[in-house]
Parts: C-alpha cells; structure tokens; sequence
C-alpha cells in the first residue's frame, strides 16, 4: 500500500507540473486548467498501475520499464484526441514527456517507495 | 647415501612435532598455523566424517597457567553462537597431558590476503560488517576480543566472515567466561575487572592493532571502545590508502587516542559504515555545500538524470513550437 501511494502521490506532482507546462505554448494556454487536471489524472492513474505493478515485482529496472509503457500509453490515449480549435495531434510533444514522466515514476516507486523514515542526506 | 629430499623432511619434522591423538576421537591430517603458544592442526572426526581444527598448547607450562587460558578461551568460544565466530566442538587433553580444544575448520583467505585483492571499496565495507556484527555481538554477550587484526579474521569463499583466535579474550564480568555463564546485558558493568588471568600491567595484544590504554596495561580501564580502536585500525588496512575521506575520518575516529572520542561500541561503527553504504552523511565527517551536494547527487544520480532528461525533452518541445 505504502508504494501505491508513494506512486499516486509522484504521478500526482509531476503530472500537475507536466500539464503546467502548457503555459509555455500560447496557441493552448487558454485551456491550462484543463490539461493541467487531465494530465494529473492521467498521471495518477499511471502512478496506481506502477504501485500496483510494484507491489509484486521487486526489479528496479522492470518497474521502472513498466512505468515508461505506461506513460507511453497512456500518453497516446490522451494525444488521439486532437486540438479542439486546429484539429491538430500533439503525439510527440505529449507522448515523449509522458514516457519520461512514467519512466521517474516508476523509478522513484522501485527506488524510494519503501522509505519508512525521512533519509537523513 | 641416498639424501632426504625437503619433502621428506618436512613429513619427518610434522612427524616428529605432531601431537599424539590417541585417546581422542580425532585423526591428524596436518599442520595449519603456528602462533605464540598454540599450534593449529587440520584433523578429522571419524565418526562423523568432518574435519575439525585443533588448537593444541605446544610450550611447557609447568603451572598450568597456559592450559587454562586455553580452555577459557574454549568456553569463551562456546557462549559465543553467531555466524562470525567460529564454533567450539570440544575440549580436552591429550594423552601427554596438553590442553587443546576443537573447533570448526574454515578454509579460505585471511583478511590480509583478501585485502591484497581486487576487491571493491564497498566490497570491503561489507566484509568488515560482517567483523562488526561478531563483534558486536561478542560485546553483548559481554566478551572482549583485545586482539582484533587481519591475521585473525578469516575470509570464506563464498562471503563468510569469521573472528578467529579469541585466545586474548576477556570477560566484561569477572569469571563470567571462566564458568561458561554470561550475564545479562542488564546486570553487567560495561567496564572490564581485573579477572583471574590477566593482571594490571600485563600488555597483551598486536602493536597497530593495539588501543593506547592496552597499551600502557590498564585492564581495568579496557571496554567495548578497546576493540573498537583495533577495529578502526582495521577498516584503514582494509582500505589501504585508497579510502574515500568520509571513511578516513570515520577510521580515525574510531581510532582516536582519548577512548571517549571513539564510538561507543562495535554497533554504532556498524550503523555510521552503513550510512556512508546508502550515501548517507557520516558522522565523523563534518561536510562544506559543495561535498554535500556531491553526495547527494551520487546516491539519487539515476533520478536526477532523468528529471534532467525530462527538462530536456519538454525544453526542446517547446522550443520548437514557440517557433
């Protein structure tokens, strides 16, 4: 359980700070609120599969690989649906940094999610 | 004349050296190590199809004196049941009146030679763990060893550590060891008495190895902090020159002079190894932002490469439309 929401609770962080980002792009700035709440849902859906997924596997590395499938697809799911105003798809530039935002979510459920105690750094 | 060959001459000096085992239930193979006043023979149990080492007393000891040390150490042995110590099977004389004891044969490589090796830092950490972890556990079953060194801790083939010759070994309480009974953690004095065997003055342990107080013979000064200093001195032989800072100062400070300086006990030398092991800070070495932040980075490198490689992918994405 610990691990569940260790990943629920990164997936929640970076995909809030991932949809933040469309703040950057003017053509959908208008519509952060939006992306900035899909692309946390997405992402915490991906952290629970990742902390579900890690609760049987021990592997780092498999953990951190099943994350980047899951960002991955869960990406392409969100990147099918095209800009309501251009009827443009954004595959890349929703698909590769949701990969990578799975990817550190899986890494950091295999690599921290068991954390009892503050570390002392 | 037909001359002896070197083998013929050694077989003929074991021969001639070798203990009489009759009388016992063991069979000599061979002669394994020789030390001060002991030698230590391969020999087999027949009836159970094992070999054993036996440490048997090889000088005159016309008051017994030696002969007792010899069984103490034994019993001292058999209170001690841990994977890092060596266990004791029997005890007895031999047929010309000699003490020896048996004890379990371990074959494999003394620390010296496994630190000749090419074995890694972290390795050697957790090889001197395992030193710790004996220790102590000896500690807490109120037992110093006072003669910590690489020529007594042997290195087994497949990781197993374990503390050999506790011929100097010395009871926290006072005939403690010698009744084969040890006390509770709650009931003993952690600082050691003057026992039946070792009296005030006497210097008994390896220069190098030895804690300054045992040095100068103060027994009844001597406690857990003892070993620790022979165990820091330990850790710096381990790493042989190429120690990283932190466990230098972790070294030295287990190696301080004034025993209040040093770390309480084997335990809390185990736990500051197994911080500096998780890329944690270590006590003993005080660090400035820029060593901290070093270490930082090295024990969580693989996270802060891919959030970097995250920043990458999206300062790059966005680069590209904005244009």
């Amino acid at each position: 359980m610990k691990k569940i929401g260790f990943a629920v609770l990164v997936g929640a962080i970076l995909g809030a700070f991932d949809g933040l980002t469309a703040w950057f792009t003017p053509a959908v700035r208008d519509q952060i609120g939006t992306i900035v709440m899909l692309s946390s849902l997405k992402s915490v859906f991906a952290g629970l599969l990742i902390g579900v997924f890690a609760c049987f596997v021990e592997k780092r590395v498999a953990i951190a690989v099943f994350g980047l499938v899951v960002g991955l697809a869960l990406a392409y799911l969100v990147a099918m649906s095209p800009d309501p105003k251009t009827g443009q798809h954004y595959y890349a530039q929703i698909m590769v940094p949701g990969a990578i935002v799975g990817l550190i979510v899986g890494y950091a459920t295999a690599r921290y999610g068991n954390m009892l105690a503050p570390a002392n750094v | 004349m037909t001359w002896l060959g070197d083998d013929a001459l050694a077989r003929l000096r074991f021969a001639a050296s070798a203990p009489d085992l009759s009388g016992t239930r063991y069979r000599l193979v061979e002669e394994i190590g020789r030390g001060g006043v002991c030698t230590v023979f391969l020999a087999e149990e027949p009836g159970l199809g094992r070999r054993v080492a036996l440490k048997v007393l090889d000088v005159p000891d016309p008051n017994g004196e030696l002969a007792e040390r010899l069984v103490r150490e034994a019993r001292i042995l058999a209170t001690l049941e841990h994977p890092g110590i060596a266990p004791v099977h029997d005890v007895g004389r031999l047929s010309d009146g000699r003490a020896f004891y048996a004890m379990k044969y371990v074959a494999g490589p003394r620390l010296d030679a496994f630190a000749a090796s090419r074995a890694t830092v972290s390795d050697r950490l957790r090889v001197f763990q395992r030193i710790l972890e004996a220790v102590a556990f000896a500690h807490d079953r109120g037992i110093l060893h006072r003669d910590l060194k690489p020529e007594n801790i042997i290195v087994g083939p497949f990781g197993e550590v374990l503390v050999m010759d506790w011929g100097l070994a010395k009871a926290l309480e006072p005939g403690a060891a010698a009744s084969g009974e040890v006390p509770s953690a709650a009931d003993r004095p952690r600082a050691l008495r003057s026992g039946a065997l070792t009296s005030h003055g006497a210097v008994l342990g390896t220069p190098g190895y030895m804690a300054p107080e045992q040095a100068r013979g103060e027994v009844e000064s001597l406690d857990e902090r003892t070993d620790v200093y022979a165990l820091g001195a330990l850790l710096a032989f381990l790493l042989a020159g190429d120690a990283p800072r932190a466990l230098g100062a972790v070294s030295a400070k287990a190696m301080a002079a004034d025993k209040t300086g040093r770390y309480p006990s084997a335990s809390a030398l185990n736990a500051e190894i197994a911080r500096y092991l998780e890329g944690r800070r270590v006590e003993a070495h005080p660090e400035n932002p820029f060593q901290m932040a070093a270490r930082v980075y090295a024990r969580h490198r693989v996270a802060f490469w891919l959030i970097g490689a995250y920043l990458l992918v999206r300062g790059t994405i966005l680069f590209f439309t904005a244009r």
